[in-house]
């Protein structure tokens, strides 16, 4: 999964979110690093919706514009928490390897 | 792609189109360009998402912009393309590619193997009629030259019929070894076959490419029981119309018989009709595929006519030495296949393109 999937998938698991929202979220959610822009946050959006992972919600029309409500499905749901696992499993095993580096290194220079 | 269905979506967009259609008083110059930025975008894609997009890209414009953010026009003709070309029909479009590759290649093989086949047993009939092999080697060592080859690609065609694809691969990656040894052997005797032992060389390379890059499914699940059935027939046939040749011109014929078809109907129907049976079961392959088989085979049918126009030029060149006109005819003859290839894969996507665009306004003819 990369990681624009993963961000916008993580946004919707925690109530159901429209287009814009999403990418609000997604730039608290990382510190201002990762904005989405909106070709990629729709490219995202309509595959995951197409795979069933997320669904509309609800529709809106707020100043004349319209939004759309997205919100995780039970599939989507079981692909954030397999994804979730294995990015665990990688960081584990990353901070495992540092650590044991650390007392070798014991303060090595740059 | 994106039928988004929603009962209120066609009221909302008449809703939100409204002071569009007014004629720019509710819309500025930015929305007006980024609606006409998002045309980069299918019309399907379009009707599910414009007015949505829009919104997301009008909230995250700074007030008094005028111009679309550079990063946001480049997204959304990145997206927009990608959309376009499909990223399902592209992984379709390579997968197509890839099930060519792979029957394209198990086509090849049956040839290689039965050329090989047609040398050893033409050098059998003869080392049983007695004859001390000098037509085919030197004594019955000769014949190990077509029993490696009909052995290897025997073996090759059996593992691609039987959908083992690694095992094809690896098999193919030997014939190479194998052809380069032959054409080794025969390059110390006669410079002639050696000239056929490189194309064999190359065919049997391109084999095995072709079955590295058929990382899809194998041949044997493309062509599925029809298609195997017709290849199957179609060697039969090739195999029994050039046995029926052989016997006619044979000066002692093994059969004779006055219910033999006549040699001038066999020598004409040895390739049309075994040809015809191998096109019925490219056909059945299928839309995306078959297509791709053909472009694939012309490009390999004209890489070993300018491996021997090639090899032709080079013989030339040195015997009377290299003149532009040599070396214009090499370099030209070694593009063709490239131009080939160029003009099959262009000419399949204007046809795919057309057909698409036929069947979709087929649709709306009917909605």
């Amino acid at each position: 999964m990369r990681e624009p999937t993963f961000l916008v998938l993580t946004a919707l698991a925690e109530e159901p979110r429209h287009g814009y929202a999403v990418i609000e979220d997604v730039s608290a959610m990382t510190g201002g690093r990762v904005r989405l822009r909106a070709g990629t946050l729709y490219a995202a959006l309509d595959r995951l919706r197409v795979e069933g992972l997320i669904e509309v919600d609800r529709e809106e029309v707020v100043q004349s514009r319209l939004r759309r409500y997205y919100r995780l499905t039970g599939a989507g749901e079981r692909s954030l928490a397999a994804e979730t696992d294995r990015l665990r499993t990688q960081a584990a095993i990353a901070e495992r390897r540092l650590r044991a580096r650390r007392p070798e290194i014991g303060g090595a220079p740059a | 792609m994106t039928e988004l269905t929603s009962g209120s979506i066609g009221a909302v967009r008449r809703a939100v189109a409204a002071p569009e259609s007014g004629g720019g008083v509710g819309m500025t110059v930015l929305e007006r360009r980024y609606r006409r930025l998002l045309r980069v975008y299918p019309a399907g894609h379009r009707a599910a998402y414009e007015e949505e997009m829009l919104g997301v890209l009008m909230s995250g414009a700074e007030p008094g912009r005028r111009l679309p953010a550079l990063a946001d026009v480049l997204d959304l003709v990145r997206a927009g393309l990608t959309a376009r070309l499909g990223r399902a029909s592209l992984t379709q479009r390579g997968m197509g590619w890839r099930d060519a590759a792979a029957v394209t290649a198990l086509l090849a093989a049956i040839a290689l193997a039965g050329a090989a086949v047609t040398t050893l047993t033409s050098g059998l009939v003869v080392w049983a009629r007695g004859d001390r092999m000098s037509a085919y080697g030197v004594d019955g060592l000769m014949l190990a030259d077509p029993t490696a080859r009909a052995v290897i690609w025997l073996l090759v065609v059996t593992a691609a019929v039987l959908g083992l694809r690694r095992m094809t691969m690896v098999l193919a990656a030997v014939g190479v070894l194998v052809q380069a040894g032959v054409a080794g052997f025969w390059s110390g005797l006669l410079p002639g076959p050696a000239l056929f032992a490189a194309q064999g060389i190359v065919l049997a390379a391109i084999v095995t490419g072709l079955s590295a890059a058929a990382s899809g499914r194998t041949a044997r699940a493309v062509l599925g029981a029809r298609g195997l059935m017709l290849l199957a027939a179609a060697t039969v046939l090739a195999a029994l119309t050039r046995a029926f040749d052989w016997n006619a011109i044979a000066p002692e014929p093994l059969i004779t018989s006055p219910y033999l078809p006549h040699p001038m109907l066999t020598e004409m129907m040895g390739f049309w009709l075994p040809g015809l049976v191998v096109a019925a079961g490219v056909w059945v392959t299928g839309r995306g595929v078959r297509g791709r088989i053909v472009v694939l085979s012309a490009v390999l049918y004209i890489i070993l006519a300018a491996v021997v126009e090639v090899a032709g030029s080079v013989t030339v060149g040195i015997h009377s030495g290299f003149d532009m006109s040599i070396l214009g005819q090499i370099v030209l003859t070694a593009l063709l296949p490239v131009m080939v290839l160029a003009a099959g894969v262009t000419g399949l996507l204007v046809w795919e393109r057309w057909t698409a665009s036929r069947s979709l306004r087929r649709l709306g003819a009917t909605e």
